[in-house]
């Protein structure tokens, strides 16, 4: 049955799709990309300012965290006294993790991440609201 | 190229031609689609435009182990639907009509001596126009765009025994509309 109502719906006439609807669609798509890269550009822009001013307090605070915890002291051995490091390498390092301040080194990593992410996103949408081919 | 090849081109390398052929190829028959069921060249481009649009919005979140052409005539269906019940036709043709009792028909071809003649194709698409939105999608989508039951209940977001039942009414309705005097 399929097949002689299938023959019936042949003779059905396919609409003519109107002039230009393809490139309009195509142009509504470029618009909306455009859209959301300019909004994901603006929100990366700010992330990656924010990220880069906060990040030298943080770095400066780390930097003092890692004097005053020592850490410096027992990473300049490893250059200074490097036999006596590594005939007791295991204690050595549980005593420099020990002495790393943990949590400024989070913050910081964390902030680094964000701005590279940042970096990468407004990198991304460069390309797309300025040097890609539109339709 | 498959659909699905096309889809995982596009999001993966950006390809824009990618998209181009994918929407190439269903812009016609989803116009058709979508302007069999509201009969209006102006509001079938709009949703139509529409359709793509979502489609590409949601590209993202398609299943690949899904039929590409099954998913963006779910999107078709949906928009369709949000259309006639924006302008409130759907209860009217859909749920009157879905709960009227039809009796069983015989599921032989539309009568042969009407789609014999030359303009049987403006008969059948006048008679397609009497149809409620629900069969008459549903009639486009076996006979015109070619899918099996499965698929269609899967568009149209129901059970396969409903899309068969549903079959039998349109063709039913389809054959008595057509044996009526005014189409002869």
């Amino acid at each position: 049955m399929k097949t002689t109502l299938q023959k019936d719906f042949t003779q059905l006439q396919m609409q003519k799709v109107p002039n230009g609807l393809f490139e309009k669609i195509l142009h509504q798509i470029e618009m909306k990309k455009r859209k959301h890269a300019l909004l994901s550009f603006i929100f990366s822009s700010m992330v990656f300012v924010a990220t880069f001013v906060t990040m030298v307090p943080v770095f400066l605070v780390l930097h003092s965290a890692m004097s005053q915890s020592g850490s410096y002291q027992y990473f300049s051995l490893v250059f200074s006294n490097f036999g006596e490091v590594m005939s007791s390498w295991q204690d050595f390092a549980l005593s420099f993790l020990e002495s790393l301040p943990v949590f400024t080194i989070a913050i910081f990593l964390a902030i680094v991440f964000f701005l590279l992410a940042s970096v990468h996103y407004i990198s991304r949408d460069v390309k797309v609201l300025f040097f890609r081919h539109h339709f | 190229m498959e659909d699905k090849e096309l889809v995982k081109k596009y999001l993966e390398f950006d390809d824009e031609e990618a998209l181009q052929i994918l929407i190439k190829r269903y812009l016609q028959p989803i116009y058709n689609f979508v302007h069999s069921s509201i009969r209006d060249p102006e509001q079938a481009e709009d949703i139509t435009q529409d359709v793509f649009i979502k489609a590409w919005a949601h590209l993202k979140s398609f299943d690949d182990s899904k039929n590409f052409k099954v998913w963006i005539y779910t999107i078709a269906k949906h928009s369709v639907y949000d259309f006639l019940r924006k302008k409130k036709s759907i209860p009217f043709s859909f749920l009157e009509k879905e709960n009227e009792v039809y009796e069983v028909v015989d599921v032989e071809p539309l009568p042969d001596k009407i789609l014999r003649d030359a303009d049987s194709g403006k008969k059948l698409d006048a008679a397609l126009v009497k149809l409620p939105v629900n069969y008459r999608e549903l009639v486009i989508l076996y006979y015109q765009n070619g899918f099996n039951f499965r698929e269609i209940a899967e568009i149209l977001k129901t059970s396969v025994n409903t899309v068969k039942s549903r079959h039998l009414r349109a063709v039913g309705m389809l054959k008595k509309i057509l044996k009526k005097k005014d189409f002869e």
